[in-house]
């Protein structure tokens, strides 16, 4: 079967072409490039993991963070020991005494 | 030979002379059972991002420490009881995490309250607010006289 070859092309599947040809770049996981990277995952780092939390203090999803499965296992680990230390927060609003 | 690390978190008024208590009990601990205490570091005050026993401030401590294969469950065992139970009052939370042999000792940890207030004092110094229009309308005055002199050359 011969592929057919649409002439005209809407405005919409324009964006969606120019969405799948990577105007917007891949994401790739910071912890992957080198070795002594991924020891900085600790959950006494906590200024590093704060970045990968988000404003409520859920952990982000590896699907918007861009790290891998390996180092998103990890960096979920990390900042749960975190979390029982007090260095980050379960959630945000915490009451105040 | 297995390597761990306990962090604690204390009340904020712990005093000198409590912290060097729990030391020597950590100390006499691991050395009963052939162990050998790496270091005992205080980190110093910190903010708790949520109060823990009404707690707004602590002060946390890390202790390394390796210990043989035999002997690290009766160890474990003790330090829970130590920091849990007799040292219930002073400590808030604890951890222990086993390290891997290969991993290098150093670490990065977050600014404690006393370094903070060490690390803004100079940048006011350098930085002063009302002179900055001063030195600004300087430099504008330096290009322009520059500018003249190649025109007149």
């Amino acid at each position: 079967m011969t592929r057919k070859i649409k002439l005209k092309i809407s405005g919409r599947l324009l964006k969606k072409k120019t969405r799948k040809n990577g105007l917007s770049q891949k994401k790739h996981c910071r912890f992957c490039s080198s070795e002594q990277a991924a020891l900085l995952i600790d959950y006494k780092n906590s200024n590093m993991l704060r970045n990968f939390i988000t404003e409520r203090g859920k952990i982000l999803p590896c699907r918007i963070s861009g790290t891998c499965s390996k180092h998103q296992r990890t960096l979920s680990t990390a900042i749960k020991n975190a979390r029982i230390m007090a260095l980050l927060p379960f959630t945000a609003g915490h009451s105040t005494y | 030979m297995f390597r761990y690390e306990t962090c604690f978190l204390t009340v904020p008024e712990i005093t000198a002379d409590e912290s060097k208590n729990v030391e020597s009990q950590l100390d006499t601990i691991v050395n009963e059972l052939k162990g050998t205490l790496l270091s005992y570091e205080r980190w110093g005050k910190y903010q708790l991002a949520y109060p823990v026993r009404k707690n707004n401030y602590g002060v946390r401590f890390l202790v390394r420490f390796e210990v043989d294969k035999d002997n690290k469950n009766k160890i474990l065992d003790q330090i829970k009881n130590l920091l849990a139970v007799k040292q219930a009052e002073l400590v808030m939370r604890y951890t222990v995490v086993r390290l891997d042999p290969n991993q290098p000792l150093e670490y990065i940890r977050p600014e404690s309250l006393d370094e903070m207030a060490t690390t803004v004092e100079p940048f006011f110094k350098d930085h002063k607010t009302r002179n900055s229009k001063e030195s600004d309308g300087e430099i504008h005055d330096s290009k322009d006289n520059d500018t003249t002199d190649e025109d007149t050359e």
